[in-house]
């Protein structure tokens, strides 16, 4: 039974006018194993999983369900055939209540006229019960958080007959607990015989979870095999064609006191929050969701501003009320999520570069455009930025070049105080590492940085003082000698 | 090269127009050459369509914004009424024109506080500020319109300089206003910001509220001077002039290529569309067409130029 082959991919090509997303890729997957897919944003996940559950209809390739070849995949036969994705976004409908969100999708398939509520009951607490998820079956869908919301999605999964499910980068939105929670959920999964496809790129949470692991580049097959197949070395460089090697910062020289913030506090959000940032420190902060940490940041910027405490910035005390005071005192800030915060994705590199020190163009009586896009050209030499030209919309860039355009948005500002949240979730592993040079070399220039993130590993290697809120207050403040913290 | 990909995309919606307006003129020198290419006709088409070419720039700059702006024609009568007013009872022009830009820039600012700060949809406030502008102009009227009004206050929009009515000049320099506040001031740039990504501008540090007031304000202006065009051109005032240029001046924009999602659009284009309806306006006139089929054929063009337009973002997506 566990080594029964449930789907198989042979040489799967797909293009997109002259675009070749996958290049021949193979793929087994067998009943009751978790497979991990990796691979680098752009390397070809997405499209695979379209191939798989007949979004896309392959150029050429073999594929077998249950040793059946079919072609002309239509998502319909997929799903009839137990394949399930469940995406990042979920998929799923926030105004709608627990149960409705599991069980309509079978009142529809079953054709049935009339909704019976009960029934409806009946299959959500059911489907809730074989995955071990407990939630209120009335609960709206907008008030869960996160980790709710993909366990809906992943009942919905499983009371629609599951053979298959595929899971989208499940982990990114997640804290630790969740993730737990989560492995918990699908190695249950596993033990009933279903099949399971993680796309995942961390390297920890693939050892934890995984059996077998398929590494994709570039749209090719790189390697498959066992995970104990697998160290770290040969991960990262299937995963990217190169070596990398991870040198936990120190700064060169500790100098004088840059930021520094006393008793910050804004009720129930985060209370009595005092560190300091001395020239060359590269400060993180991080805990759990829900921790404060984000909301610290936020606080820093302006958004949503502290109720009482001191800020500090080069030894002056400043008022942070608003994003206008943030940007007065030359204080940046890069969101938890790029695409709807930090980016507008329509517009150019160059719009996306310039948007907040526009001002700075207007010169007599009109903007000088001559200057934007020398601006624009400066940035995308100095932070690699993979772009042909100012011009194009960001929307065409990788995760890790739009962040770099995030990042050039706020240097342009000249800021003092950098405050970056989550600057490297969604970017590959290259970009991650240009990004955090990019951080270093801004702290040795006497800039301030500060990042949050839940990656601590990144922490670990990037921070050279880390701060651990736990339900709102200061947990511990630590040098990064350690390799592993408490949340 | 890539920047030559570029610039081509946005210009698909310039090209489809200027092919509808050749489509037109070719049509219509079959049909009734002779009318339809005198000058006399010419010159009638240009007293015609400034007043709501200057109105669909407003719709225009608040549709970029994220927003729309359905009070505009209320504005332009309110603007309208007061200045009549103002103006038969001897005040000079100028005053009289100064205070509709005023009343048109209070009337903004109102609808864009509403929007920006207590964060009422744009459809909504504007909605009912078109019900309340109106309904004031009505007030203050009693009813019948302010009509009988000097003849330097006519001239505006019936005179010319040689054959080239004045109110030509008015449209043309609003039109260049307009682009060049889109272009090349950061005020303009932030009205593209703001409707590319509210939440994004908000974290660039764009002041969201007052860009939305002032986008509003600028609006309002223009449905303001649109009032003294239109009251000028018709010798009278009234709280329901010019109905129909609410849908029309929609209309106009969504043919430009403004994106009705916010974020995108250019002068060039609306100021195409606008020629293009009042020439399809004026060939309904010229073939004796009756009014009735007038609404049918806007309201035929509106939903093909919806198509038009999600057709070329598809192509526009998949080419990239």
């Amino acid at each position: 039974m566990a080594n029964e082959v449930f789907l198989k991919l042979e040489g799967i090509k797909k293009s997109f006018g002259g675009v070749h997303a996958l290049r021949g890729v193979d793929l087994e997957i067998r009943k009751g194993e978790i497979h991990c897919l990796a691979g680098e944003n752009g390397c070809g996940k997405s499209t695979l999983i379209k191939a798989i559950s007949g979004v896309h209809d392959v150029d050429e390739g073999k594929i077998w369900i249950e040793g059946e070849q079919v072609e002309h995949l239509h998502p319909i036969d997929a799903i009839n055939r137990g394949v399930q994705v469940i995406y990042q976004d979920f998929a799923i409908f926030p105004n709608l209540t627990v149960a409705e969100n599991i069980a309509l999708n079978g009142e529809v398939k079953d054709r049935t006229k009339l909704v019976s509520w009960k029934r409806i009951h009946q299959v959500a607490e059911a489907a809730m019960e074989q995955v071990g998820a407990r939630m209120d079956p009335d609960m709206l869908l907008e008030q869960l958080p996160v980790a709710g919301k993909q366990m809906v999605a992943i009942c919905r999964a499983i009371i629609n007959d599951a053979k298959l499910l595929i899971l989208d980068e499940p982990t990114t939105a997640l804290t630790e607990p969740e993730v737990e929670r989560l492995f918990q959920v699908i190695r249950s999964l596993k033990d009933k015989g279903i099949a399971i496809m993680i796309v995942n790129h961390k390297l920890d949470e693939i050892y934890k979870i995984a059996d077998r692991l398929t590494i994709l580049r570039n749209g090719s097959f790189v390697s498959t095999g066992l995970i104990s197949e697998y160290d770290t070395q040969r991960f990262t460089r299937d995963l990217t064609g190169h070596e990398f090697e991870s040198k936990k910062y120190v700064p060169e020289n500790a100098g004088e006191e840059i930021f520094r913030v006393e008793h910050l506090t804004l009720p129930g959000k985060f209370e009595d929050v005092s560190f300091a940032i001395n020239k060359g420190d590269v400060l993180g902060i991080t805990g759990l969701l829900g921790s404060g940490r984000g909301e610290l940041g936020e606080a820093l910027f302006g958004v949503t501003p502290a109720q009482s405490g001191k800020i500090f910035l080069n030894g002056e005390e400043i008022r942070i009320k608003s994003i206008d005071d943030a940007l007065n005192n030359r204080i940046g800030y890069v969101p938890e999520d790029r695409l709807t915060q930090g980016l507008f994705m329509d517009r150019s590199i160059e719009d996306n570069t310039v948007v907040s020190s526009i001002r700075n163009y207007f010169h007599g009586l009109k903007l000088n455009e001559s200057e934007m896009e020398e601006a624009t050209n400066r940035w995308i030499g100095e932070l690699s930025i993979a772009a042909p030209s100012p011009k194009p919309p960001v929307r065409t860039l990788s995760g890790g070049n739009a962040q770099k355009v995030v990042i050039a948005k706020w240097l342009n500002t000249e800021p003092r105080l950098f405050i970056l949240n989550g600057p490297t979730v969604g970017v590959d592993i290259g970009a991650k590492a240009e990004i955090h040079a990019i951080l270093r070399g801004l702290a040795a220039q006497g800039i301030g940085i500060i990042i949050i993130s839940d990656d601590l590993p990144e922490l670990f290697t990037n921070c050279n003082k880390i701060v651990v809120m736990r339900q709102g207050k200061v947990g511990v403040i630590t040098d990064n000698s350690v390799d592993n913290i408490e949340l | 090269m890539e920047k030559k990909k570029y610039g081509k995309q946005r210009d698909d919606h310039i090209v489809v127009l200027i092919g509808m307006i050749a489509a037109v003129l070719i049509l219509m020198a079959f049909l009734k050459g002779k009318t339809y290419y005198s000058l006399s006709n010419l010159r009638s088409m240009i007293f015609q369509f400034p007043e709501f070419g200057i109105l669909a720039f407003g719709m225009m700059v608040c549709m970029i914004a994220g927003g729309i702006d359905l009070s505009l024609v209320g504005i332009m009568n309110l603007a309208g009424v007061v200045a009549a007013i103002m103006i038969k009872n001897g005040s000079p022009i100028f005053l009289g024109v100064l205070v509709a830009v005023l009343i048109g820039a209070a009337c903004g600012a109102f609808n864009g506080f509403l929007i920006g700060f207590l964060n009422i949809p744009a459809m909504l406030v504007t909605l009912c500020g078109l019900e309340v502008y109106a309904g004031l102009s009505l007030a203050i009227t009693g009813g019948p319109a302010v009509n009988a009004l000097p003849d330097s206050f006519k001239s505006i929009a019936n005179g010319s300089l040689g054959p080239i009515p004045y109110v030509l000049f008015i449209f043309i320099i609003v039109a260049l206003l307009v682009a060049f506040v889109m272009k090349y001031t950061t005020f303009g740039h932030e009205i593209y910001f703001l409707g590319s990504n509210k939440v994004a501008a908000k974290y660039s540090g764009i002041n969201t509220l007052k860009v939305t007031v002032l986008t509003h304000m600028f609006s309002g202006i223009l449905g303001g001077i649109s009032g003294i065009v239109i009251t000028s051109h018709l010798n009278s005032a009234k709280s329901s002039n010019g109905e129909t240029y609410t849908l029309m001046s929609l209309l106009i924009v969504v043919l430009g290529g403004v994106n009705p999602d916010g974020g995108r659009g250019r002068v060039l284009g609306v100021t195409l569309a606008i020629i293009l309806l009042q020439l399809i306006s004026n060939a309904f006139t010229i073939m004796r067409a009756p009014d009735t089929m007038k609404t049918f054929v806007n309201g035929v063009l509106l939903i093909a130029a919806l198509i038009l337009d999600v057709a070329l973002e598809k192509r526009n997506r998949k080419r990239m």
